[in-house]
């Protein structure tokens, strides 16, 4: 176990330092000076260079990458040019709200989803999955930020119970902070909780298609036995499978649906630094998004060896 | 009879997926020194089970995999080839794969499939094709009224002939069938073996790749037997099935179940 | 069994209303500047906030602009959003994907590492990054939203490529001749075809939601112009004071993906041509008394079989005390075909009783409808299914589903895949365990006894280590052997086997036949084998039932079905059979193939029969007895059927088996 735990930890460190190399050459396409950044239109050409100098966009390509990597690796994603503070710092003060986000998101997808998703799937064909199907289907389309938008202005507003804008970490409250993130991942949860739905019931009527279930039942397994034990542990696996790159979408939909109750997570901090042009945020904030998805991808994957044994290196 | 290919200590290793456990995997030999003669007018057989290389073999013949070793069909030096050895080396060799659900394109017409080796190899003008395919069903047992009938609206049998139809369009010297009955129902099957031994000549030679060494000995004018990617046992099918002398052979006729047992008990 | 044909397309309302509504959209967004009924931009103070009225359909916004008129002209910039980043999602992402899946090797590893790490930034922090380099506004906020969707687009279309390139039929069109380019063009495209469309409707529909939320965020289209997502950027504003006007954009987006949605949907199902109607009817087997109880099987214009006849058939309906397992009238029908009609057997106590016949000719669901596990939309009736047990005799017609496990486990079943026949995710030993665990009355220690002592019985070596291994780490021949012992958990008197060897080796065919010879002996088990093979029937079975087309055309003692069959489809069946014999050529010969038509009238071998007389396409024939066989053929006393010689073959090996 361990030693899968490790190959898959080596599999992904790749991939995280890959998509940031990617990320740095494209943030090259940009015409932004960091001198006229920090320092604004009106000082010398000597002052503008000698920050250039100092930052060191003034070296090679390699070697601009290789010191930011070379950073990256010890937690130092650098400093921000648009001030005299630290990217990671930056970074630090947002991130819980957008990660909460979507891991609520998630919990709400895949509890909804998958209790859906089961449902339907053991009627398929009957009424039951007819209704669960269609509003699986419709739940699908609908965009996140929107549920978001109608949740604050006929939930938040009219009745007090959840904040419309007041976020809470979880290190000041954890009561606090789970009533001001259930709103927001119901937002976000919706249409991922439709899409798991979907997905769990295909996989389980797939599932109930295998000769070995006829084999459980001729061998006299119940019914009860058959559903939830054999074919649920069988139709997980892709729901497992694909919930990474759903994870994901959902990070990607929280960095909108922040700024519908207006918390202060990446998403604002992100918009901030496009306008000041301060890109080494941009950059810290796309290689934060790749590691949380490495490391849900990482957790599911540990998930996915217990479920499937066959994955398991030995 | 003239020789239309050889294969002279023909083998197929498969690179095995290296991983972080292992790096360099040790390739897998699938085919290991096999040599044979296919002679024209002539049914060759190779047998074996799932494993011994048998397909590997016909595909290596087909140039769809790569090889060590010296093939040559119909005089042309195979292992000389490139991956896609071009016209003039595919209207010599063609081939009737098992299932022809999935070796004939899903999508296309009877008409299609034998029209397009027609088409491809550019034998005749574009005129005669129609009257070529035809020809072609006619010569297989077909109907001329299947012409629109994609695969999936065939039967079993009607299938394989479509198949061998297509393959007999760019008058070939080698026909390779890689378990061309094995798919079939025992009553179709010979009907199409009936059709394979009427269409073997002078001038074209058969590769039958088999599991069953009854049906090779009733059809087939040579046998090989393949275990293990070599070639344990050859010579006549009455040689091979009645003085076996590799024990894999003898095992393989012992395990062959017959009618008359039943009389037997 | 024949594969189910796949359903007509036939579109159902939703679809129709979606494409409806599709068409709807792509109008306004042509036509919407002209046909909005107010200005979008232009704001009347007079009117802020007023809710729908017939001036203003659906309100106005807090500038007093009218929001229908804004939602048309927000229609033009989703569409064209929403093609130029599907546009670009597809003219990237597609060549990429079917070039490195169709030449695969190093280029595909390599260029799969940056499509995957790609691929590891969510699309959306991915399309932010690139606004960020390249400026914002709306057509850059689309090539953002179009790259970032590149990355998934091209390893969908690399999935598609690989798995059709690796299809037999590519292959095949390689040996005709065909090169690279013509085998992408003529073959591997217009296959993925359908399936890439799939994948451009879904892009579009994402990509419509992305440039509303970007848009919402103030990436996408620049204030004051409309799109849906800016106008919500707008309604949040007030949405203390106005709640109502997040709502008509949200619903534009909601219906346009939606429709989308749809509609991509049934070109899915159209493609794939699947239907699960009653999946998990799979756990519910029907079975109903048949209606028209004992119906006749003997003859009308013949004379009535007498018991005597019967009993001569080697069909002793007396029933004597060993009878294990009666079936009268057995009828399957699924709702395009009769898979199987009327059909009477039994088996004693310690007999083997073989099914032989074809694909199609109904075998499988016969013994499947004895072991209870058939299900919806197989329909099931019989006059009689009885099973005699130690405490007594059982009635399949009488049992309740939930009773119908209690008549399961009374049968064991052998299954053609043994691979596909156990749980992948469960250890063998685990398995059994479960259905040890259904017979009751065991402790934990009894039943790994017990497992043990199975697997040691179906000739397992090593019986401790195989339980602890799972199905994919160990070999086809070894899982037959688990489900057999599997099969034999709770001690059934009846052994049910559908073509036990058929997905195994011909030497592991053997070792099988000779398991299951032995536990019959040993254990007095009644078997009931289906196999297409007479040659495996010949080796196990007492007597043999003949099927063709759902019908049984003949009944007969395995020995003397060998030695003369009278009905002319078992004497063809026979003849076919490869036989190790010398002297026996086959002939050159071209056939004409047979047609696929089942006859609607009189007997179903008559197309193929080369004895058929116009009588024969008229009345169907019933068994009847002739020369102590059940036949079903009229002409059966006429016919002088050839069978093979029995002279025992050359080649006996010295005690192998």
């Amino acid at each position: 176990m361990t030693r899968t735990v490790l190959i898959r930890v080596a599999s992904l460190v790749p991939l995280v330092i890959l998509a940031s190399f990617i990320t740095f050459s494209l943030l090259q396409l940009t015409e932004t000076d960091p001198a006229i950044v920090r320092l604004g239109d009106d000082a010398t050409e000597e002052a503008y260079e000698s920050f250039r100098e100092q930052i060191g966009v003034n070296d090679t390509f390699v070697v601009q990458y290789g010191r930011w990597l070379g950073n990256a690796a010890t937690g130092d994603l650098g400093e921000s040019w648009n001030g005299p503070n630290q990217v990671s710092q930056l970074l630090k003060e947002r991130l819980s709200v957008t990660f909460s986000l979507a891991l609520g998101g998630l919990f709400v997808a895949a509890t909804i989803g998958m209790v859906l998703g089961i449902a339907a799937g053991v009627r398929a064909g009957r009424a039951t999955d007819s209704v669960i199907t269609a509003a699986a289907s419709t739940g699908q389309a609908i965009p996140n930020f929107w549920v978001g938008i109608l949740l604050v202005a006929f939930v938040a507003l009219p009745y007090d119970v959840f904040p419309a804008t007041a976020y809470t970490g979880p290190t000041e409250s954890v009561k606090d902070w789970l009533i001001s993130i259930t709103l927001p991942s119901i937002a976000l949860g919706t249409a991922a909780a439709a899409a798991i739905a979907r997905q769990t019931r295909a996989a389980f009527v797939r599932v109930l298609h295998e000769p070995y279930i006829r084999t459980a039942l001729s061998v006299g397994l119940s019914r009860r036995s058959i559903l939830y034990r054999t074919a649920l542990r069988n139709a997980s696996i892709p729901v497992v499978t694909s919930a990474a790159t759903l994870f994901g979408v959902l990070l990607g939909g929280a960095v909108i649906v922040e700024a519908v109750f207006a918390y202060p997570g990446l998403g604002s901090l992100v918009l901030e630094a496009i306008q000041n042009g301060d890109l080494p945020v941009v950059l810290g904030f796309v290689f934060v998004a790749a590691v949380g998805v490495a490391l849900v991808q990482l957790l599911l994957d540990i998930t996915y060896t217990v479920i499937d044994p066959r994955t398991r290196v030995s | 009879m003239t020789v239309l290919a050889t294969a002279d200590g023909l083998t197929v290793r498969f690179k095995r997926r290296r991983s972080l456990t292992a790096l360099r995997p040790p390739p897998f030999t699938a085919v290991d020194d096999v040599s044979f003669e296919l002679t024209s007018g002539k049914i060759t057989a190779i047998v074996g089970e799932s494993g011994s290389g048998k397909t590997t073999v016909a595909r290596a013949l087909l140039r769809l995999v790569p090889f060590e070793g010296e093939v040559t069909v119909d005089g042309v030096a195979v292992h000389d080839l490139p991956t896609y050895p071009g016209l003039d080396y595919r209207r010599r060799i063609q081939a009737v794969f098992q299932d022809p659900l999935q070796a004939l394109n899903p999508r296309h017409s009877t008409e299609q499939l034998i029209g397009e080796p027609l088409r491809v190899h550019g034998h005749r003008e574009p005129t005669e094709h129609s009257s070529r395919i035809d020809e072609l069903l006619e010569h297989v047992g077909l109907d001329a009224e299947l012409r629109p009938r994609t695969t999936r609206e065939l039967s079993g049998g009607q299938r394989q002939r479509v198949a061998i139809a297509r393959a007999l369009a760019s008058e070939p010297r080698v026909l390779v069938l890689d378990e061309a009955l094995s798919s079939l129902d025992v009553t179709t099957g010979t009907r199409v073996a009936r059709l394979l031994r009427a269409l073997v000549d002078a001038d074209n030679a058969m590769l039958f790749i088999a599991h069953d060494l009854a049906l090779v000995r009733q059809l087939c004018d040579e046998v090989l037997v393949m275990h293990d990617g070599r070639i344990v046992e050859r010579g006549s099918p009455d040689d091979v099935c009645e003085r076996p002398q590799d024990p894999y052979t003898q095992r393989l006729i012992a395990a062959i179940p017959d009618p008359a047992d039943a009389l037997a008990r | 069994m024949s594969a189910p044909e796949a359903p007509t397309a036939r579109e159902s309302p939703i679809v129709k209303i979606a494409w409806g509504l599709i068409l709807l959209l792509v109008g306004v967004a042509i036509l919407g500047p002209w046909l909005s009924p107010h200005d979008p931009n232009l704001g009347d103070f007079s009117k802020i906030m007023v809710g729908p009225s017939s001036e203003n359909w659906l309100g106005t916004d807090n500038l007093g602009r009218d929001t229908l008129s804004r939602l048309m002209v927000g229609t033009r910039i989703a569409a064209l959003a929403g093609l130029e980043a599907t546009a670009i999602a597809i003219a990237v992402g597609v060549p990429i994907g079917i070039t490195v899946g169709f030449l695969g090797g190093a280029l595909d590893r390599l260029v799969m590492r940056v499509v995957d790490a790609v691929a590891a930034i969510p699309a959306l922090v991915f399309a932010i990054a690139i606004i960020a380099a390249i400026g914002g506004g709306l057509t850059q906020a689309m090539i953002a939203v179009g790259l970032a969707f590149s990355a998934s687009v091209a390893r969908l279309a690399r999935g598609l490529t690989l798995s059709e390139r690796e299809r037999l039929y590519v292959d095949g069109a390689r040996v005709v001749g065909l090169g690279r380019s013509s085998l992408l063009l003529r073959h591997i495209l217009p296959n993925i075809g359908g399936p890439l469309v799939v994948i451009a409707t879904t892009v579009f529909a994402q990509a419509i939601v992305t440039e509303a939320g970007l848009s919402f965020i103030g990436l996408g289209v620049e204030i004051p112009d409309a799109s849906w997502g800016s106008m919500l950027t707008n309604a949040q504003r007030v949405h203390r004071d106005n709640p109502f006007q997040s709502v008509p954009p949200g619903v534009a987006i909601f219906i346009t993906v939606l429709a989308i949605n749809i509609v991509g949907d049934s070109l899915l199902r159209r493609r794939r041509g699947e239907s699960f109607d009653h999946p998990a009817g799979h756990l519910e087997p029907v079975i109903a008394r048949s209606k028209d109880v004992d119906a006749p099987i003997v003859d009308p214009i013949a004379q009535p079989m007498t018991n005597l006849d019967r009993t001569a058939a080697g069909a002793d309906w007396a029933g004597g005390a060993s009878r294990v397992l009666t079936v009268r009238s057995l009828s399957v029908n699924y709702p395009t075909t009769t898979a199987v009609l009327s059909a009477d057997f039994h088996v004693d106590e310690g007999e083997v009783v073989a099914l032989v016949g074809e694909s199609g000719s109904g075998k499988t669901s016969a013994v499947m409808a004895v072991a209870a596990l058939l299900t919806p939309p197989a329909d099931v009736r019989a006059a009689e299914l009885s099973l005699a047990t130690p405490s007594g005799d059982m009635s399949l017609l009488d049992m309740s589903r939930s009773e119908q496990r209690r008549w399961r486990s009374q049968l064991g079943v052998v299954f053609q895949e043994p691979a596909a026949s156990l749980n992948p995710l469960q250890t063998v030993g685990r398995q059994m365990a479960d259905a040890l665990k259904r017979v009751g009355g065991m402790s934990r220690r009894e039943i790994s006894d017990r497992t043990i002592e199975l697997l040691t019985a179906v000739g397992l070596p090593r019986p401790a280590e195989v339980a602890r291994l799972r199905p994919d780490q160990i070999s086809g021949g070894m899982a037959q052997r688990v489900v057999i012992a599997q099969a034999l958990a709770s001690e059934p008197r009846l052994l049910i086997a559908d073509e036990p060897t058929t997905a195994l080796d011909v030497t592991i065919q053997a070792e099988i036949i000779t398991l299951l010879k032995q536990l019959g002996e040993q254990r007095g088990l009644a078997v009931l084998l289906v196999t297409h093979d007479l040659g495996v029937a010949a080796e196990l079975a007492d007597r043999t039932l003949v099927m063709y087309q759902g019908r049984v055309v003949e009944r007969a003692p395995m020995a003397g079905l060998v030695t003369a069959p009278q009905h002319p489809y078992a004497s063809e069946l026979l003849l076919s059979v490869p036989r190790n014999v010398g002297g026996v050529r086959i002939e050159p010969k071209i056939d004409r193939s047979a047609s696929l038509a089942v006859p609607t009238a009189g007997c179903v071998y008559a197309p193929r029969c080369e004895h058929a007389t116009p009588e024969c396409r008229e009345r169907e024939p019933v068994l009847r007895n002739v020369r102590s066989h059940l036949v079903a053929c009229i002409h059966a006393e006429e016919l002088d059927l050839p069978a093979i010689p029995v002279e025992p073959s050359a080649f006996e090996p010295g005690g192998e088996r």
